[in-house]
């Protein structure tokens, strides 16, 4: 009983020393790490993705990203999986044998901004895997032990994250819009994103103080 | 296959620049093609590998074809980590390959259905 009684405590002590689901003694250079690659590609979206382009219409469809992999064929298909599930998939990308063509798989059974949303997370994962420093960054971190492996696991997927919101929803566009109007609503159809995508956006583009 | 550093002079070469004009064409200093093609780096960003295949007048999948990258078998644990992304958000190995599998299986559909 006894043991229990301290597994339970400690499990709770445990759950207690984490924020935003990191550990507190990996949270310092989780984040620390989450800026580094947020920072690389924001130089990467702003100058090298969009850097050709005079005008671009909002919202940003995809054809700036599958631009920018020029000469890959990139296809997309979409399967069906209920999405009732919280965890259920939502996408995975392939390079096929002739190292040309990609295929992103997403499904099919959500809205078209979350489908849009899918396949860039994709596209960015697939980014990652062709961006050699990237990968030797991640090495980097993984042989030094910086982080367990399932955080090195969640910045990667995090530093997707981070590209598709800079993509989907460019800081310079972001303050622009937030001057003209305040209605999170507004603003999320403007970049047809979801209205949390656009706080955490305005948040992280310093429009607001709190999310 | 040649070195990335050999196979970069090689296609510069091929494309009769010299190092001052890939680096004009590439946007990049003279310092840095010159340090690249001498084997001065071991790895190069998706950034500057773009950079490059623009200078060099090829497609970023042929640049990185040219230079092995897509070819080579990759092991690097970071590599197998960005492929096998979806063990991140509660797939197992095992999980993940049958949903590869189904993956597969819709795309055959799809061609037959062509």
């Amino acid at each position: 009983m006894q043991n229990t009684l301290e597994t339970r405590l400690e499990n709770t002590n445990n759950e207690q020393s984490t924020k935003y689901g990191i550990p507190i003694k990996y949270y310092k250079t989780y984040f620390s790490l989450l800026e580094e690659l947020k920072s690389y590609y924001r130089g990467l979206i702003k100058d090298d993705i969009f850097g050709k382009y005079k005008n671009i219409p909002f919202p940003i469809g995809l054809r700036y990203i599958e631009d920018y992999l020029d000469g890959f064929k990139i296809k997309y298909l979409g399967f069906k999986i209920n999405s009732i599930n919280r965890n259920c998939l939502d996408g995975l990308w392939k390079l096929e044998d002739d190292n040309r063509t990609v295929i992103v798989f997403f499904n099919a059974n959500t809205i078209p901004e979350r489908q849009r949303y899918t396949k860039l997370h994709e596209l960015f994962h697939f980014c990652q895997s062709i961006d050699i420093a990237f990968l030797n960054y991640i090495d980097k971190i993984i042989l030094e032990n910086k982080l367990p492996i399932e955080l090195v696991q969640k910045l990667v997927d995090k530093a997707s994250d981070k590209a598709v919101a800079m993509y989907l929803m460019p800081e310079e566009e972001v303050i622009k819009k937030s001057e003209e109007t305040q209605d999170v609503r507004e603003l999320a159809d403007y970049f047809e994103v979801s209205a949390q995508s656009i706080l955490y956006r305005l948040k992280e583009c310093g429009q607001i103080e709190f999310y | 296959m040649k070195k990335m550093n050999q196979q970069i002079k090689k296609l510069r070469e091929e494309a009769s620049l010299t190092p001052t004009q890939l680096a004009e064409r590439s946007n990049l200093s003279l310092a840095f093609i010159s340090k690249l093609e001498g084997g001065g780096y071991k790895s190069l960003s998706l950034r500057t590998c773009k950079k490059l295949a623009e200078g060099l007048g090829l497609s970023l999948r042929d640049f990185l074809n040219s230079i092995g990258f897509l070819n080579s078998n990759n092991e690097q644990p970071s590599l197998q980590l960005v492929n096998q992304a979806l063990r991140g958000i509660g797939y197992t190995s095992e999980q993940v390959d049958e949903i590869m599998r189904y993956a597969e299986y819709l795309r055959n559909e799809a061609r037959k259905h062509k």
